[in-house]
């Protein structure tokens, strides 16, 4: 359902993740679910921060973002990602969702030692990712996003 | 790897080595000591039955010598018949029990020389006291006679004078004839006559005044002797030649006398008094005799005296030497027995020394310290602990365990490796190969969305079944992830609401209640290995229901406690599994119909007979579609600790 916002900032969305099948399939489904906000793809972590700190640099601040993060990625992975954001003081405040395709316990305990907001393990049917994303959606016009 | 070290010098040959020594030891100890002891019990007995005793008695005998030897004392003062008799009662009696004693002492077989001496000294004292109660009986009567003598003499003494007055009346009678005839103017009285008549007259007179006078005299000297001290036999001899004189003089006079019958008798009076005093029986020869045997029985008594003097050092002698026995018995038994204390002691310390040795050097250095340090390691080690070091030394058991343990550790070490290799090829299976399978997956179907109105019939199928093989591939995937990691998980027991995870799965796997899930057990209080137990009943349920041939069915779990196992029973009314195949199931990959009929991986048996045997528990199954339909999956694992036990129930 999308009710009016107000008009100051609309949240972006940031993909990371070095699967380009893998994130074709996020962007049709959001497609589908019809999210519109605008949505930055980053191949790995190192690409994800650089993304981050130019617009930061372009902004002064970090505008608002929801990341939706794979763990599993080539010269920065997930947990390295999450590192970093957190260290940064300018974006360690970043909403981030870890979406992978691991369902290793040490995985998910140490995506939440960092603070993610919610870790969400990729299953085989396709209704999670579709309902992930509907959620996130749902999250981001529901929640203030800072 | 270390060779394994043949145990050369067993621990255990050690210690039965030092114990054996300790052991034996003891034993020496032991002997010696009973050696000893009989030792100790002779000395002991020799003391008491022989040394011991026999002090005693001598000492009583000596005793008794000192209360003889006064009552001897008492003897040769005593005058008193009455008492004297009862001294020599108390001492023969006295003598009597000191022979009985000397006769017992004597018995003992020690000091026989003196002990005869003194048996005979009292023995000869016996017959000396019998010896002087007669002499002393003796005294006594002839006292008694010399008392009827003087008594005797002195009535004579007295009748004399009777005599003397009718001698005199008589002699009186004549002269008064003679005077009458005086006094007859007719008579013729010659002067011859008168002259004799008075010198006759006065003669008599005389006579007979000396005659009364001899009387007195007699009868005082009579007494006198009565009561001379026969000790003094001088005085007593002159007394009796006085007294012999007097008589002498007393006949005379008598026979001067004018023969008469008064006279006649007064002779016979005269006489009578001389043998009384001279004759058989007479008061001197009683006196006599009496002197004599009181001479003789103070000579006894002196001699006994001085004998017995004598008898009271021997007997002090004897007391000495039977002491001395005793204090030389007893120092023997000192020695004795501090001997056997020493052995003791000896043995003793030996004993203990070579036991702390023992404990010290083999139970502490080379067992408990080697021991401890092993349990240590076995412990970190079986823990999980891979990197605990393992103390090899010395040529034993201990030594072979150690080796032991260092082999387990590598074996164990290996394995810890293999799982963690396998875990991370799962984990790359997880990852690496899933994602490009997705990426398949959703490629067909993206092609199949958007292109679905360009694409033919055939090459839409072709899609569909590109997508449904490569599902396929990702449930084989995930399956064999699962039967990779079975066992791996905690088989951790905890108390499980089985009734409440059935219930879940009848959501999950049967939503609309196509297949009822049906529970029977207890409700709660089992303690059960919660997730590999998960994994299995949904794995048999999961199975039941993909492999029923009819729209709806019933599933029922049950399961029995009781204090050893957990029994659990689910059995389906489907199809069942034909008897040939029972074995098959269970391996890997297998199944019963083509994969395009029941989509199955094979594995989901297999997962489960891995986690039960993982879980040390036992699985069978029973079907036999020609009889009857249905399957029954038993399958046992070991109670918990815990309150399960506490709850046998059907």
């Amino acid at each position: 359902m999308n009710r009016p916002k107000t008009p100051t900032r609309e949240v972006r969305f940031l993909i990371v993740d070095d699967d380009k099948v893998s994130i074709m399939a996020l962007q049709r489904t959001l497609k589908k679910l019809r999210i519109v906000n605008q949505v930055d793809i980053a191949k790995d972590g190192l690409e994800g921060m650089e993304i981050l700190q130019d617009r930061v640099a372009q902004h002064g601040q970090l505008p608002p973002y929801i990341v939706i993060l794979d763990l599993n990625m080539p010269r920065m992975n997930g947990l390295e990602f999450l590192d970093e954001v957190r260290g940064d003081p300018k974006l360690h405040k970043l909403i981030i969702f870890v979406l992978t395709t691991s369902d290793t316990p040490n995985d998910v305990a140490a995506a939440y030692d960092k603070n993610v907001a919610g870790y969400i393990v990729k299953d085989n049917p396709k209704e999670s990712l579709s309902d992930a994303l509907e959620m996130i959606g749902a999250y981001s016009r529901l929640v203030e996003i800072p | 790897m270390n060779r394994q070290v043949k145990p050369l010098f067993r621990i255990v040959n050690r210690l039965r080595g030092a114990f054996g020594f300790a052991i034996v030891l003891l034993l020496i100890m032991l002997v010696l000591v009973f050696v000893q002891s009989t030792d100790l019990k002779d000395s002991q007995r020799y003391l008491s039955e022989n040394s011991v005793p026999q002090m005693i008695q001598a000492q009583n005998i000596q005793n008794s010598v000192e209360v003889i030897n006064a009552r001897f004392r008492e003897l040769q003062s005593t005058q008193d018949q009455e008492t004297l008799v009862r001294q020599i009662d108390d001492l023969s009696q006295d003598l009597v029990k000191l022979r009985k004693s000397i006769y017992t002492l004597s018995e003992f077989r020690r000091s026989i020389e003196l002990t005869r001496e003194l048996g005979d000294s009292v023995d000869h004292a016996i017959q000396d006291l019998v010896l002087f109660q007669q002499q002393q009986t003796d005294v006594f009567q002839t006292i008694e006679k010399i008392d009827e003598n003087s008594e005797q003499i002195l009535s004579l003494a007295v009748g004399s004078r009777d005599l003397i007055e009718k001698v005199l009346l008589e002699k009186v009678g004549n002269n008064s004839d003679f005077v009458e005839r005086m006094q007859d103017e007719s008579a013729v009285i010659v002067e011859q006559e008168i002259g004799q008549a008075l010198s006759e007259a006065f003669l008599s007179a005389l006579n007979l005044a000396e005659l009364a006078t001899n009387y007195e005299t007699i009868a005082e000297q009579i007494l006198s002797i009565t009561h001379t001290d026969v000790g003094d036999m001088e005085d007593l001899q002159s007394q009796f030649e006085a007294l012999g004189f007097r008589t002498r003089v007393l006949v005379r006079l008598v026979q001067q006398l004018d023969p008469s019958e008064n006279q006649v008798n007064l002779a016979r009076n005269v006489l009578d008094i001389r043998r009384a005093l001279d004759g058989e029986n007479g008061l001197i020869e009683n006196k006599i005799h009496l002197a004599k045997i009181s001479f003789q029985s103070d000579v006894l008594i002196d001699s006994q005296f001085q004998v017995f003097s004598r008898v009271s050092k021997k007997a002090s002698e004897l007391a000495q030497t039977s002491f001395d026995e005793v204090s030389a018995g007893s120092n023997r038994l000192a020695l004795d027995f501090e001997r056997s204390t020493g052995f003791v002691f000896a043995a003793g310390v030996g004993s203990l020394g070579l036991l702390m040795l023992t404990g010290f050097f083999v139970v502490e250095k080379q067992i408990n310290r080697r021991v401890t340090a092993l349990t240590g390691s076995v412990e970190a080690i079986a823990g999980g602990d891979l990197s605990f070091p393992v103390q090899q030394n010395g040529r034993d058991e201990v030594r072979a365990i150690s080796d032991a343990l260092q082999i387990f550790r590598t074996n164990a070490e290996e394995l810890d490796r293999s799982n963690k290799e396998l875990e991370k090829f799962a984990y790359i299976a997880a990852h690496d190969l899933r994602s490009p399978l997705v990426a398949i997956r959703d490629l067909a179907e993206w092609t199949v969305e958007d292109q679905s109105n360009v694409l033919s019939e055939e090459s839409t199928e072709n899609l569909a079944l590109l997508r449904t093989r490569v599902e396929r591939l990702n449930n084989l995937l995930s399956d064999l992830l699962a039967y990779s990691r079975a066992g791996f998980g905690s088989s951790e027991y905890s108390e499980f609401d089985l009734a409440g995870y059935l219930a879940e799965l009848q959501d999950m796997l049967s939503p609309e209640a196509k297949f009822k899930l049906e529970y029977r057990g207890p409700s709660a209080g089992v303690y059960m290995p919660q997730l590999p137990l998960k994994q299995i009943l949904l794995n048999l349920i999961s199975n039941a229901i993909k492999h029923h041939d009819k729209e709806n069915g019933f599933i029922v779990v049950s399961l029995k406690v009781d204090e050893n196992s957990l029994y659990f029973k689910v059995e389906d009314d489907g199809p069942g599994i034909p008897v040939a195949y029972h074995d098959r199931v269970f391996e890997l990959f297998q199944t019963l119909q083509s994969r395009d009929d029941v989509e199955g991986s094979g594995l989901g048996l297999a997962i489960v007979a891995k986690l039960v045997k993982y879980l040390r528990g036992e699985i069978s199954l029973a079907s036999n579609p020609e009889i009857q339909r249905g399957l029954q999956v038993d399958f046992t694992l070991p109670a918990g600790l815990g309150p399960s036990s506490a709850h046998p129930t059907t």
